[in-house]
């Protein structure tokens, strides 16, 4: 709250130094400018509003990828749609598409262009792309077009997350993306039960990390479907062992965490310095029992070669009864398949639990993925900030209309229109409370469009019971996915990742090898073709492929903070 | 084949074993081929619940028609087949008209024509070495041709394996027809097309046939160099749904919104289609295909 | 010297429609195959956008030095070349050995429609392939290993073993492709003149000599062309079947030099290794097709092309 306050006090009092006339605080930077510049910010300091409006519309080139399931009204397209007006009309901005992709080839489509150096004025990117195009000096810098532009509330939700994601953007100490910020909390993991299997076998629901594995056991062991043979497994495990490498359904992050240990993210030691959470001696406990239910057989054998859709199958096919993952893995395509295929099967999600007196925590990742950017040749950057503050504000913001610029009545779900999209952190968790106290209540009238949406899906389940809402129900509903999640929050057992900043040189370089060195290395670990002390060998060669300097790169960054 | 059968009566008995032992073999062999397809065929038939859960095998489980349907209905999927299809009646035609153009002089000797091997080596090359990504969409770029349907056509314009193919069969023409022609006054060009085609019509029509195929199946092309999502041909469309996806790099509303959308039935329905075109031309086709490559065989 | 030049005149009077049938073709090749060409000196540099492709920084055989210092290299390219020499021997072989049985079958309906159906695995893309193919190979629910079993073996972990995989992987390139070399060499058999079969089955030759000298032989010289024309391409082919199927448990003899590439992201940001690894196969490619060329030519007096 009281950062909040600050920020805005700041972000006026800015405003009114320009106003004043104040040029002091750098606007030009060659000096022979500085002739000129009393009259031209005196004409600009008027136009220093967020949402100021361009008299004459300016055109700007823009690329972006296309969501799959991207849907439009009769009539409209991604050139005529609310958002494409609503840019027209209150900014002045006219936004034209030099291309488009689908999601799965727009790195390659970008770096294809941005390797021959034809780029349009905007951009979306991920942190790689980022850190090579301002090394390849493609970038306008945002910094100062960020601090004259920036709406309050935008600046409120970008730094919603600590700071984080303003920090991953910020390169050299200057400011390069403007971050599409996301919930991290939304990628922690929850613990998928099968509720009918430990009904059929008199268990408990678990709540320490004992208990888990005791029905893991079980659940590999006592037949639990009832149907005589020994054909299920206790705990699902996709070949990429951790979110991080495939998707995250059925991974090994909330096993871990259960252990203390934290696989893909930089923790903070008892010096105080950063350390990579996957090198850690309580990974060892963790994969040591990894390798004894593999040996026991609760785990698939076959895990090594199946990827999580290869999984998913095996587990709407009645074979797993357990796995940790996302809280959206009930979702339609996923267990919601299973479910409808089988109305029989149940699933309750039930937190990271741990396996000492200490609570759990779960690992919280760095969620930004995208950043907007600017090219170095575009005459006007501050656009991508006011349209990012438009977007916000219509969306979130006070003077929000959520029905008309996020999510209609119909469904449709127009905020994929919009340029720069982000999201509060908070904005699914708060939706599920919001939901939930209605529930109870009876009373929705507090609800905003998208969570009437969630809202009503819930009651149309508990009314009716159709399976299709059921997903919808396990996420936004009282004891689903969300309400987990909630809880770690809300109790403060999480752990965040504690660097973010922009891929290292080390990063870029090394990342891929470490990372297939984890994954082989854990990989043999848990089939048994390793001893388990393979994994202080494997800590050693980290380091001297690279680790140790990844770790010194990152404990410089902390040292500027 | 009834006189099939009562020679086979009259085999000795290693001719038996071998011809059962053949056909069990062969059966074997065909079949393995065919049945996924036919897997792919009842998951496309079939519910996504049923799907998603692994259950389908040879036959459809809850017959439905649903994921063709919404496959048809797509803009994108009719848009991207019609592009294919002037792709193919555009393309394909360059090719051969360049492909024969091409493989006519390099079936000279070198006596005929001396600079004869420097070109094949010119062309061969190119099967080897290659600039990389960057430098090829630098080249396309530069000619103006990003975004336009003819560089779904020029780039690839000179199929050079057919083209060595070709030449191959010409050489094993034999060689009087065309000398008579050559005495008779008429130019190289009127000897090729009015004699050496009409003969060799077997071996085009093949080559017609893998030139389709190409056309119809590349997919990567039209991923890189179109701009506008409308211009993609099938298989770039299709490659788009079922290639696996880096999740890690989606927001959670993008997955979200992607579960509803894709699932294995569709995504089968979709294979499916875009292959069928194919499947069912080929068999039409087999009797030039046997026939053609024959004189493309090579004498010793 | 007069008379020289009048040959030379001559020739090119002669030839002249020969390079104009060819200029087409030329001048779409040499825009662009050899346009692109240009950036193998990519593969000598630091790549920068900006700079361009002319303009970047050269440094040389750095980027080579950068890849053989790539952990695990020596084994990821003998993954590659052991894999494509596999693929490249059951390419040849297999199609030529169905072909020649599929000839011996007198039932004409059969033989077009076996024919056709071992085409039909060439249509499917590894991505829907390798859904199929993990739960066929499955050691304990799979089919193929059922039939293992059924024999009294133990069941091969076809995916998930590292001693097994680059030869799952070449099997499986094979059943996916020997549809077209079968064809290829079906109507190569067709060809042979029916009265050399008669010859030799006055002379007493059986079947089997018949099959081995005479068949053989003819197929022989388009197993050549096929091979030679293969060894081209046959680095570059297994990217998308090994990226569906591989997994970090046969990393070991199933990561390629694609694969790794991939992996390091060198597509996106290391052009220059990229373009490296590019060149390095390129060059291997033209040797051994230089080799097979000349060996070709000398073992059976023909000029392949």
């Amino acid at each position: 709250m009281k950062i909040t306050m600050k920020r805005r006090a700041a972000a006026w009092a800015l405003a009114l130094a320009m106003l004043t006339g104040l040029t002091a605080c750098g606007v030009s930077e060659s000096t022979s400018e500085l002739a000129g510049s009393a009259s031209q910010s005196a004409a600009q300091t008027v136009d220093k509003d967020p949402f100021g409006k361009y008299e004459e519309p300016i055109t700007l080139t823009a690329v972006r990828y296309l969501q799959d399931g991207i849907e439009f009204n009769e009539g409209e397209s991604l050139e005529n749609n609310v958002w494409s007006r609503e840019y027209a009309e209150t900014l002045g901005i006219n936004l034209e598409y030099a291309w488009t992709t689908p999601q799965s080839e727009y790195a390659q489509k970008l770096n294809v262009s941005s390797a021959s150096d034809d780029l349009p004025d905007l951009m979306w990117v991920d942190a790689a792309q980022l850190k090579r195009m301002v090394e390849d000096d493609q970038l306008a810098d945002l910094t100062q077009v960020y601090a004259d532009y920036v709406a309050p509330y935008t600046d409120e939700v970008l730094h919603q997350d600590g700071g984080s994601a303003m920090e991953s953007a910020t390169i050299g100490g200057k400011l390069y993306g403007l971050p599409h910020i996301q919930s991290g909390y939304g990628s922690t993991d929850v613990l998928w039960i099968r509720s009918d299997w430990l009904e059929a076998l008199e268990l408990e629901t678990p709540e320490t990390m004992q208990d888990v594995l005791e029905i893991a056991r079980a659940f590999a062991t006592q037949d639990p479907d009832g149907n005589g043979k020994n054909d299920t497994y206790g705990l699902g495990v996709n070949k990429g062992l951790i979110a991080e490498n495939n998707l995250p359904y059925a991974v090994l992050d909330g096993f871990f965490n259960g252990y203390h240990a934290y696989p893909s993210i930089w923790i903070t030691d008892e010096d105080g310095k950063l350390a990579y959470g996957g090198i850690q001696p309580e990974m060892k406990n963790a994969l040591a029992e990894l390798q004894k239910l593999y040996d026991e057989g609760v785990i698939d054998p076959e895990f090594g070669v199946k990827d999580a859709v290869k999984v998913s199958e095996n587990v709407n096919a009645g074979k797993v009864g357990m796995f940790y993952g996302y809280f959206w893995n009930c979702s339609s395509g996923w267990l919601q398949d299973g479910k409808m295929n089988d109305p029989s099967i149940d699933w309750i999600a039930v937190p990271i639990l741990s396996i000492d007196g200490d609570p759990a925590k779960a690992m919280v990742p760095f969620a930004t993925t995208y950043y907007t950017v600017v090219s170095k040749d575009c005459a006007n950057p501050e656009a991508a900030v006011k349209m990012y503050n438009l977007v916000l504000e219509k969306m979130f913001g006070e003077t929000a209309q959520p029905e008309v610029y996020n999510s209609t009545p119909e469904n449709l779900a127009v905020f994929n229109y919009a340029y720069s999209y982000g999201e509060p952190p908070m904005k699914n968790l708060d939706a599920q409370q919001a939901v939930v106290a209605a529930l109870e209540s009876g009373d929705a009238s507090g609800l905003n469009a998208e969570q009437k949406n969630y809202y009503d899906n819930c009651v149309a389940y508990e009314e009716s019971g159709d399976l299709a809402l059921w997903g919808n129900y396990m996420m936004y509903g009282p004891n689903g996915g969300l309400g987990v999640i909630n809880e770690y929050v809300s109790s403060g057992n999480v752990v965040t990742d504690n660097y973010f900043g922009a891929p290292t040189d080390g990063m870029a370089e090394k990342n891929a090898t470490l990372q297939k060195l984890q994954l082989e290395t854990f990989t043999k670990i848990i089939t048994g073709s390793a001893e388990i002390d393979e994994f202080d060998t494997y800590v050693e060669n980290w380091k001297s492929l690279g680790g140790q300097q990844i770790t010194d790169e990152v404990n410089e960054w902390l040292a500027q903070r | 084949m009834r006189e099939n059968v009562r020679a086979f009566r009259h085999y000795p008995w290693q001719r038996k074993l071998f011809v059962v032992f053949n056909y069990l073999f062969l059966t074997f062999a065909a079949l393995i081929c065919v049945l996924p397809i036919l897997n792919i065929l009842a998951i496309s038939l079939s519910s996504s619940a049923a799907a998603g859960s692994g259950e389908v095998r040879f036959w459809p489980v809850d017959f439905t028609w649903e994921s063709y349907n919404f496959v048809t209905a797509k803009p994108e999927f009719m848009q991207s087949f019609w592009v294919s299809v002037r792709r193919v009646l555009v393309g394909v035609p360059v090719n051969m008209v360049l492909t024969i153009l091409a493989a006519y002089p390099l079936s000279k000797t070198k006596h005929q024509f001396r600079a004869r091997q420097f070109y094949v080596w010119f062309f061969f090359i190119t099967m080897l070495f290659s600039g990389g990504l960057i430098p090829y969409y630098m080249t396309i770029s530069k000619v103006g041709l990003v975004d336009s349907f003819w560089a779904l056509i020029l780039p690839g314009a000179v199929p050079v394996y057919n083209v060595i193919i070709l030449l191959n069969f010409f050489r094993n023409l034999p060689g009087e027809i065309e000398e008579a022609a050559r005495v008779d006054g008429a130019s190289y060009l009127r000897v090729l097309f009015q004699i050496i085609v009409p003969l060799s019509l077997p071996a085009i029509a093949t080559l017609t046939l893998f030139c389709t195929v190409n056309h119809w199946n590349s997919w990567f092309e039209g991923l890189l160099l179109m701009n506008d999502p409308t211009h993609y041909p099938l298989q770039s469309y299709l490659q788009t749904v079922i290639v696996n996806r880096d999740m890690s790099l989606m927001s959670t509303t993008d997955i979200l919104t992607l579960s509803e959308v894709s699932d294995r039935t569709s995504k089968a329905a979709q294979t499916f289609v875009a292959a069928v075109p194919m499947l069912v031309i080929y068999p039409f086709l087999q009797k030039y295909f046997t026939a053609g490559i024959t004189l493309g065989g090579v004498k010793g | 010297m007069n008379e020289k030049k009048k040959i030379r005149a001559v020739h090119l009077r002669r030839e002249l429609p020969f390079h104009l049938m060819l200029l087409p073709a030329v001048i779409l090749v040499g825009i662009f195959s050899y346009g692109p060409m240009v950036g193998i000196i990519m593969a000598f540099e630091k790549f920068s956008p900006k700079k361009g492709i002319i303009g970047s920084t050269f440094i040389g055989l750095e980027n080579f030095r950068y890849l053989m210092n790539i952990p695990d290299i020596d084994k990821v390219v003998f993954n590659t070349f052991f894999i494509a020499a596999m693929k490249l021997a059951l390419g040849v072989v297999v199609p030529m050995f169905v072909a020649i049985l599929l000839n011996e079958v007198r039932l004409g309906p059969v033989k077009k429609v076996i024919q056709t159906m071992v085409y039909f695995p060439h249509f499917l893309s590894w991505v829907i392939l390798s859904g199929i193919f993990i739960d066929i190979l499955s050691p304990s629910t799979g089919i193929v290993n059922e039939f293992i079993t059924m024999l009294g073996f133990e069941p091969v972990y076809f995916l998930g073993d590292p001693k097994v995989f680059p030869y799952t992987m070449a099997l499986t390139e094979t059943w996916k492709e020997f549809g077209f070399g079968t064809i290829v060499y079906l109507a190569t058999i067709s060809g042979i003149d029916p009265t050399l079969y008669e010859a030799a089955e006055v002379d007493g030759a059986g079947r089997w000599q018949q099959t081995v000298h005479i068949t053989l032989a003819a197929l022989l010289p388009m197993a050549a062309l096929m091979l030679i024309l293969n060894l081209g391409g046959v680095l570059n082919l297994s990217f998308e079947q090994i990226y569906n199927l591989y997994s970090p448990q046969v990393y070991s003899t199933g990561d390629i030099l694609d694969t790794l590439v991939y992996r390091l992201g060198m597509i996106d940001a290391q052009y220059g290794v990229a373009t490296a690894v590019g060149l390095f196969k390129s060059v291997v490619s033209l040797v051994l097709v230089s080799f097979s060329y000349w060996f070709a030519g000398k073992v059976s007096g023909y000029r392949v092309f």
